[in-house]
């Protein structure tokens, strides 16, 4: 299985919980965004999973998951394939911004 | 950079930032001097027209006494009245000390800095919030209370969309509720304000139903003088008589537009298929309750009947029962409108909406309702204000007037050339489009701990929870956050004019350790803060798309545009845009790259126009590349600056989407009780008491705090009312403005009746104090007919104190000195503060 390298941002609220802010990994080129998602919880535990995702699995209203800079619901969603060199950044803190 | 040409005379396109209906104005420049400022007719939203404060912000715009150079507070001790003795200082040394400030707070906890920021809706507002996130706080939107906070989620959840509007082009009854759309008044004011001419002259009825006689009441057909925070009683009245004894409802759009005929258990919540199926109806044809969606059935409206042993009802059928406590008899007492007068006025809007009609439109036949009530936060800033809308929008649901020519619309459910379109939820109803509403989910709760300063979590169907700002900042122990805030950053905004009391505001924003703030004059925040930065007049600002599609963008104008506000003279001084400056600090803290990554996944930028992390941009290309990606190579900044707008006409179905798309608008607020155990599971959680009763199926009239504080001699109302020439607060420093309000005998006068008046010895153009339990103020007394008589009407955001705004200061009466504020006093839904407050009156001498 081909090898690739990714690189993973974290911003806003999901940064001051796991402490990290940017790291590189390597993963099956073909790998999902909901595996490597999965990944990311098992590698940060619970500060990761509870911010970034709602206990139904899917991800909480805040935050955003980019490849990228591309909404993952602009593509495939969790079914995102990713493939070497790719950027995803995982956003916490996009809380509704609606003035007036 | 502009440079002064010798016998140049030219003009400009650009875009007027006097209020935030964003009109397209020309600017005429000669020899580098702003002579002139007209309406764009290029423009969809002002066609050619501009109103009296866009004419005026040229004098604005060489304003003596505006801020020249980023100052620096000297005295430690803060206070209103209280000389900073400032210092100037250079843009190196104020973006140093606040570089600093921020890296500190930064690494200690990003969310102890809060943002306030307006911009008018527009897409400078969205920048500053990727920008919030990129720095790591979650606390960017602390606007003040003078929105519509329970008037947009009221919208997002039954319309989708953010906004209240109707259709001005076939509409033939209005009834304005608490609001002046058509009267220089709304979105998109100008445009609406020709429209409404027009639909007068050809025999559309209003009716403004209003303590005041405000502007649109002295050009409506008629006014109808009504007690404060009784709306809802007043709508949910005429709905009782449409429904219960007109039998004057829209059958065919109720059945199949809405979940009306949507069985409901005793306990309120929907009869499903299974524990989470699809919600059943009763098929008329089976005699059995079936999916909302089977097809080939036959709908029951109304009507009790058992299901699966259960006793149910169509959702309806509760609705007709429960209006039945809202006879004109009984809600007459409640709003002093007499009881004829609610039925006469129910009647007429009944038979107005020719419930089955049809028209013909560009070759498409479609359901024609032309009447509509609309509502702004006249009627719905009071403590149950939610209610209110929903009881609106319910009326305008009842008749079918939703979505279709003639009626009551959202703005922009269905994007250009189908750019979004409105969600489904699993029950079949409406929801806001990603690009509009992304976290509205009103019907989807997250039992989560609220880590913002505005405590999403505990108001899951809200849009903006500014007073929570303020509460946490009072009392940080009061909901005991994990944070403090260290560093308040306010971006052109009046923090302190347009909240509640002065005193109050002043106490709180003491308590940050360190304040911000981008001004154009010294104003009442400045005379509170650390460092002040020189703001850009908009006529010097370069922004893209300051009119929103998202958010502020009327269907009245019959196009989408995209316009360039664009610099017509050199910043003066050296004064500079607020977001530009955000864009340095994010570059001097390191994060500009995070920074340019967000804005890419915000504006939605396609290669090769995507902000590369590792470059530097100015904000012209930025905006270059953002215009390059939406339209292509040929419509970038240039293009822009040539033409000022690009527009695209609507198709009938971006105008009048309802018939066209399948989601239903929800007229049973089933999700509220979901939305209830949620609150209720959070505020346990953080072992708190919390007040859920406003979360019901069914909205009711409640009666705000005021109607228990009327004991003698607090025996009037005080309201606050819109003027068409003065918009928030940062228009009351134009000296030609200042001049029509002096001119005016509402604006800087205290409205009373005047049998009220005579009644306390109080005559015309005499002082008197208006006094509530939070402040007192001044003013100079207007006997008048036009306001009801119990009630005192302040008009604007006046009564500047600031030695720095030397026009406004002194000038009219500050009305929010009257406004007290407490959990008590908001709306628990939407957190909207509660503005309607008991005063007594006396004279001053």
């Amino acid at each position: 299985m081909m090898e690739a390298r990714i690189q993973v941002s974290y911003l806003g609220l999901v940064r001051n919980v796991i402490g990290c802010r940017e790291e590189e990994l390597e993963i099956a080129v073909g790998t999902t965004v909901g595996e490597l998602l999965s990944r990311l919880a098992q590698r940060h535990g619970d500060p990761f999973r509870m911010s970034v995702f709602r206990e139904s699995g899917e991800l909480r209203s805040t935050a955003l998951v980019c490849v990228n800079d591309c909404d993952i619901t602009e593509l495939d969603g969790f079914d995102t394939r990713l493939g070497s060199g790719e950027k995803i950044s995982v956003v916490v803190g996009v809380y509704p911004p609606e003035g007036g | 950079m502009i440079a002064p040409r010798e016998n140049e005379d030219v003009w400009i396109h650009s875009v007027c930032d006097m209020c935030f209906a964003a009109c397209g104005i020309l600017a005429h420049r000669k020899d580098g001097v702003l002579v002139k400022i007209e309406g764009d007719p290029n423009c969809p939203a002002s066609e050619g027209h501009l109103c009296a404060k866009g004419q005026a912000a040229l004098i604005g715009l060489y304003d003596p006494s505006r801020v020249k150079a980023p100052l620096r507070r000297t005295n430690p001790q803060k206070g209103i009245g209280v000389d900073p003795k400032w210092e100037e200082i250079s843009w190196e040394t104020a973006l140093d000390i606040l570089t600093d400030k921020l890296a500190k707070l930064r690494e200690k906890d990003p969310r102890g800095l809060l943002i306030s920021n307006f911009d008018h809706i527009a897409a400078t507002y969205f920048i500053g919030g990727a920008w919030a996130v990129a720095f790591g706080t979650p606390n960017h939107h602390w606007t003040g209370y003078y929105c519509g906070n329970y008037l947009h989620s009221s919208m997002y959840l039954t319309n989708g969309s953010f906004h209240s509007d109707f259709d001005l082009d076939y509409c033939n009854y209005a009834i304005l509720l608490g609001n002046q759309q058509g009267f220089l008044g709304g979105l998109n004011a100008n445009v609406a304000a020709r429209k409404m001419a027009e639909a007068r002259k050809r025999g559309m009825r209003v009716v403004v139903v209003d303590p005041v006689g405000t502007n649109a009441a002295a050009k409506a057909d008629e006014w109808v003088p009504i007690r404060p925070g009784t709306d809802g009683a007043f709508i949910l009245s005429l709905i009782h008589v449409l429904v219960n004894e007109l039998k004057c409802y829209d059958r065919e759009f109720l059945t199949h537009r809405t979940n009306a005929a949507y069985l409901v258990r005793e306990d309120g919540s929907y009869l499903k298929e299974g524990r989470d199926g699809k919600p059943l109806v009763w098929d008329l044809k089976s005699q059995g309750a079936v999916p909302f969606d089977q097809a080939d059935i036959e709908t029951a409206l109304e009507g009790s009947f058992v299901a699966g042993g259960e006793k149910c009802q169509t959702a309806f059928q509760v609705i007709k029962e429960q209006v039945k406590r809202y006879t004109p008899e009984q809600v007459a007492p409640i709003t002093t409108i007499p009881a004829d007068a609610i039925r006469r006025i129910a009647k007429e809007f009944g038979a107005a909406a020719r419930i089955g009609s049809t028209i013909m439109i560009d070759g498409k036949p479609l359901p024609y309702r032309p009447v509509a009530v609309n509502i702004y936060r006249g009627a719905g800033a009071h403590k149950h204000g939610t209610h209110t809308a929903l009881s609106v929008q319910m009326l305008n649901m009842v008749v079918g007037a939703f979505y279709v020519p003639g009626g009551h619309r959202g703005i922009n459910l269905v994007g250009p050339s189908g750019a979004w379109m409105p969600g489904e939820t699993a029950e079949g109803l409406v929801t806001p489009p990603a690009a509009i509403g992304r976290a509205a989910r009103y019907y989807d709760f997250e039992d989560k701990r609220p880590e913002g300063m505005e405590l999403h979590e505990l108001f899951p169907i809200s849009t903006n929870r500014s007073p929570m700002n303020q509460l946490n900042l009072q009392d940080p122990k009061m909901f005991g956050l994990p944070y403090t805030i260290d560093v308040l950053m306010v971006c052109r905004r009046n923090l302190m004019m347009n909240n509640v009391n002065p005193a109050i505001m002043a106490e709180t924003i003491k308590k940050v350790p360190f304040v911000v703030t981008f001004s154009t004059h010294l104003d009442e925040v400045a005379e509170l803060a650390d460092l002040v930065l020189p703001e850009a007049h908009f006529l010097e600002r370069l922004d893209f798309m300051p009119n929103t599609l998202t958010h502020t963008m009327s269907p009245a104008t019959g196009h989408f545009y995209w316009g360039l506000r664009q610099p017509i003279v050199e910043p003066r001084g050296q004064a500079r845009r607020w977001i530009d400056v955000l864009f340095e600090i994010a570059e001097r803290m390191g994060f500009l790259g995070e920074f340019y990554g967000l804005l890419n996944v915000k504006w939605g930028m396609k290669e090769p126009y995507k902000l590369d992390p590792a470059k530097r941009y100015t904000m012209e290309e930025m905006y270059d590349r953002w215009m390059k990606s939406l339209f292509g190579p040929e419509r970038g900044l240039d293009w822009f600056k040539e033409n000022g707008y690009h527009k695209v006409a609507r198709a009938i179905e971006e105008k009048y989407p309802g018939p066209f798309i399948k989601p239903r608008f929800p007229i049973y607020f089933e999700n509220m009780l979901r939305a209830k155990k949620s609150v209720a599971k959070v505020a346990s959680e953080m072992g708190r008491e919390w007040d859920t009763e406003d979360y019901q199926v069914f909205p009711e009239w409640k009666p705000c705090p005021a109607y228990k504080d009327g004991t003698p001699p607090y025996d009037l109302y005080v309201v606050n009312f819109k003027i068409p020439f003065h918009a928030l607060s940062v228009t009351t420093q134009n000296p030609w403005l200042d001049d029509l309000a002096e001119h005016n005998p509402y604006a800087y006068k205290i409205l009373i009746n005047t049998e009220t008046g005579g009644r306390k010895g109080i005559k015309d153009g005499e002082e008197i104090w208006v006094e509530s339990a939070a402040g007192k103020v001044k003013g100079e007394a207007k006997l008048t007919e036009c306001i009801h008589p119990e009630v005192v009407g302040i008009a604007g955001v006046f009564g500047s104190w600031a030695k720095g705004k030397p026009v406004a200061k002194g000038k009219g009466v500050h009305f929010n000195t009257l406004l007290p504020i407490s959990l008590e006093r908001i709306d628990p839904v939407s957190t909207g503060v509660d503005s309607c407050i008991r005063v007594k009156v006396s004279r001053a001498a």
